[in-house]
């Protein structure tokens, strides 16, 4: 008779002896990389202890033989440790400015660590150019604007990121225009990246800005929104125009922008004309803009606005919730009413009595 | 008659062998898969990344939802792990659903709750909202108690009351960890096509807690605990990554997943009728987005971690795989003519028939195996010696996929800092299949005998709180 194991007991034996060796292999490997990666966290933690201090004297240091001094004391050290001690150096600096970073500089500059860096910045491993552009941008590194302009072109997304992140550290408005020009990548991550680079460098980039929505009109809904996130107020002109475009995207960017400049008189009644417009974004935006601007006078024109759309109707109890008396007054008007407008009402009176502050912004 | 019947057992004997093959070196395929994805994965989110999302003004806000129902051991400890949350703008909405037990009376003790008027967008159609509560120590905490209707229906009315862009779904007996919803946003950062994003689920038992945090990682001193934790390393660093990297996910686990809010609402919110909710929102997403033609992705993320307690004894447990098994069935009928239909791509050709095949029929196959193995020893068609190789093959092959999963870990998160609990874990890989494997297929045969009778409901799961641990 037929037998199947007659047919496939060879087969099954030599498939069976392959998933031992494979089994033991992964046994094996699971094994040593368990023990190669605790040895490596316990080297690790004793090289942190050993330069730990030395770093810190570098980071502290507030006169010159000082910070002199620790730097000696870390050129002592193998060049094994570098990659280590200019991971110890850079991290601190994420959250801090001046002096620290100043101190820094002169350290990575003479340890070697500014050198590597801009070397790293070449080689083919993205990871090791993604930390290099990093580190170079915490440290405000001389001579990186360019390297770090070239990294703006690369091909992985991440070295871009972080190229994007250091520029905004460098704080050279001479890199505005090619940040700008990285706006239209793909990531939303790598836009937002951009974006708080060029808040990074602060009002002074108004100009800019400005001269890149006309030449790019597709970016005026984002250049509308850096403008409101970077406080650039001498750009509130064109904002104000641009609140009028065609597109209600830009016109609802232009009014969240104008809502954290601040509304003048002008503005104060662009907003109030855009509680009648078309686009639910656009009037939501205009009743932010104006619960920010405090005008009491707005109240009765948002209290219109409560049994409007849902995203319009909320827009428009917080900014009653944060006008204060005014909009108290109109809250308490409507809090009987039927539907959204009572029922948002009620709510904001009951926020305001519970938490006094008004709420905050939204 | 008998020469018909002996040839039908060889073939049949012969098609469980390759399904067999099949069945496992698709779970090594994805292993391999997944080995390449988490080394990428892990040199391209760094913490930086994370200060980044955390300190952007472009992030957006998130509600955190969750469903609580008889959750009185773990209301508190879970809540207050929430709300710890480390996240530039988030609130948590936690909604009662008819609980019996006093879920609502130590939230409202624990956490300051009034009763407050709160204006709801009702897009979803859910069971009666009874009250909205808030609280006045913790801003962004807001609980709605509501009549019984369901976790789905729980979660429909959280979404409804839901303030930010973005909504986490997860189980009220959850512990997020703090970072857990800043790496979650990631991907909706990175591309806006991004509806939703699923995070790794691990389990919780065994291991330290204090203020609703894990402060120490060790694997569960109770066994049916233990299973699981080889269980879902390899359901979700082999299996899920590698679907994700296919843009195969078809589930982004009920316990921790976040969305885009509108998409959500656009497709009607979760389906109440469903046990298998979360399975169910995840497959419609994919049949209304490729419906559309819209670019779209759904992805699984290894790293932000959602600690969750598993059954400890075999009668939840087994109530648990049933109702898995059922709300598997209950999906791929409600979904049934996207399952081989080209129109629906890799989701329609590869995801949905791998999930019928070795999914919904595997117990099923892996049963009849058994019987055709003893018939055919009974009919001669095969010898013991045959028989013992085809076990010692099954196991040997098992033991190799649970192990790559222990790699995964290991080459990836190490959360198991101990060698004995590593080497615990691949004892783990090797005893399963003496038993708890074939527990686990007799469940969910159960499981698809309850589908077919129509059987409904959840069954019961005993909680221990996190403070007892």
């Amino acid at each position: 008779m037929f037998l199947l194991s007659d047919l496939f007991r060879d087969y099954l034996i030599v498939f069976l002896q392959a998933s031992f060796v494979a089994l033991g292999v992964l046994f094996a490997y699971v094994l040593i990389r368990h023990g190669v990666a605790t040895w490596q966290e316990q080297r690790d933690e004793r090289v942190r202890a050993l330069y730990q201090p030395d770093v810190d004297a570098v980071l502290t240091s507030t006169r010159p033989d000082d910070l002199a001094a620790a730097i000696d004391r870390l050129q002592a050290a193998p060049p094994r440790h570098l990659t280590r001690i200019g991971a110890m150096l850079i991290k601190p600096l994420r959250v801090t400015s001046g002096s620290p970073v100043d101190a820094v500089r002169a350290a990575a500059a003479q340890l070697g660590l500014t050198e590597r860096w801009m070397k790293d910045l070449e080689v083919h491993t993205w990871w090791r150019q993604a930390e290099a552009a990093r580190a170079l941008g915490l440290i405000r590194a001389d001579g990186a604007l360019r390297p770090l302009l070239a990294r703006l072109e690369d091909p992985h997304e991440e070295v871009r990121a972080a190229a994007v992140e250091a520029l905004g550290h460098l704080g050279d408005p001479g890199c505005v225009p090619a940040l700008l020009r990285a706006l239209p990548d793909a990531s939303r991550h790598q836009r937002a990246r951009v974006v708080e680079s060029i808040r990074e460098l602060g009002p002074n980039v108004a100009h800019a800005l400005v001269a890149h929505a006309r030449a790019h009109p597709d970016d005026l809904a984002i250049v509308a929104e850096l403008i409101g996130f970077t406080g650039a107020a001498s750009a509130a002109d064109d904002v104000l125009a641009w609140s009028s475009h065609t597109d209600p995207k830009v016109r609802a960017a232009s009014l969240q922008a104008l809502g954290s400049l601040g509304l003048d008189d002008r503005a104060y009644y662009y907003a109030l004309r855009a509680l009648g417009d078309t686009s639910d974004a656009v009037r939501a935006m205009a009743a932010r803009a104006l619960g920010r601007s405090r005008r009491a006078d707005a109240a009765p024109y948002l209290a219109q606005h409560l049994g409007d759309e849902w995203l319009v109707a909320a827009h428009a109890a917080t900014a009653l919730r944060m006008l204060g008396p005014s909009g108290e007054r109109e809250l308490k008007a409507r809090q009987e009413a039927p539907g959204l407008a009572g029922v948002l009402a009620r709510q904001m009176l009951w926020e305001r009595r519970s938490r006094p502050d008004g709420g905050g912004p939204t | 008659m008998r020469g018909v019947f002996v040839t039908l057992l060889l073939v049949f004997e012969q098609l469980v062998l390759l399904y067999f093959f099949a069945i496992n070196t698709s779970y090594l395929v994805c292993s391999v898969l997944a080995f390449f994805q988490l080394r990428q994965h892990r040199h391209r989110w760094t913490t930086r990344e994370l200060e980044a999302v955390v300190q952007s003004p472009a992030t957006p806000g998130v509600s955190v939802i969750a469903p609580a129902y008889n959750e009185q051991t773990t209301i508190v400890e879970s809540m207050r792990s929430l709300l710890l949350l480390n996240y530039p703008q988030f609130e948590v909405i936690c909604v009662n659903d008819g609980s019996k037990d006093d879920t609502l009376k130590r939230a409202t003790e624990a956490f300051d709750l009034v009763e407050a008027p709160m204006a709801v967008d009702s897009v979803i159609k859910t069971a009666k909202v009874r009250s909205i509560y808030r609280s006045l120590t913790h801003a962004e905490f807001v609980m709605v108690d509501k009549e019984n209707g369901g976790r789905a229906d729980a979660l429909n009315a959280g979404i409804n009351a839901a303030r930010y862009p973005l909504i986490c779904l997860i189980d009220a007996d959850s512990l997020l960890e703090p970072n857990a919803l800043t790496q979650a946003v990631l991907p909706f950062l990175e591309s806006p096509d991004t509806l939703g994003v699923g995070g790794i689920i691990r389990v919780v038992n065994g291991c330290k807690v204090e203020a609703g945090r894990v402060t120490e990682v060790r694997v569960p001193s109770n066994w049916v605990a233990r299973f699981q934790v080889v269980e879902y390393l390899r359901a979700f660093l082999a299996g899920r990554v590698a679907h994700s990297a296919m843009g195969a996910l078809l589930i982004i686990s009920g316990a921790f997943g976040v969305y885009r809010r509108q998409e959500v609402l656009d497709a009607g919110g979760l389906e109440h009728r469903t046990i298998g909710e979360d399975m169910e929102l995840c497959v419609r997403m994919h049949r209304i987005m490729r419906d559309r033609k819209q670019p779209y992705r759904l992805v699984f993320l290894p790293d932000p971690v959602c600690w969750t307690e598993v059954p400890e004894s075999t009668a939840i447990l087994g109530n648990q795989r049933n109702r898995w098994q059922r709300g598997l069935f209950q999906v791929l009928g409600y979904h049934r003519n996207m399952i081989g239909n080209p129109r629906y791509g890799i989701v329609g050709m590869l995801a949905l028939p791998y999930y019928v095949l070795f999914e919904a029929l595997g117990p099923l196959i892996e049963i009849s195996g058994y019987i055709v193995t003893i018939g055919a020893l009974f009919y001669g068609l095969i010898n013991w010696r045959y028989a013992e190789l085809m076990f010692l093959l099954s196991v040997v092959y098992g033991t190799l996929i649970s192990l790559a999963a222990v790699v995964l870990e290991e080459i990836s998160y190490r959360r198991y800092k101990r060698a004995s609990d590593l080497l615990l874990l691949i004892g783990l890989g090797i005893i399963e299949n003496f038993g708890f494997r074939q527990l686990t297929t007799w469940w969910r045969i159960k499981g698809t005998y309850d589908y077919l009778r129509g059987k409904g409901g959840w069954g019961a799961m005993t909680r221990t709180g996190f403070s007892a641990k």
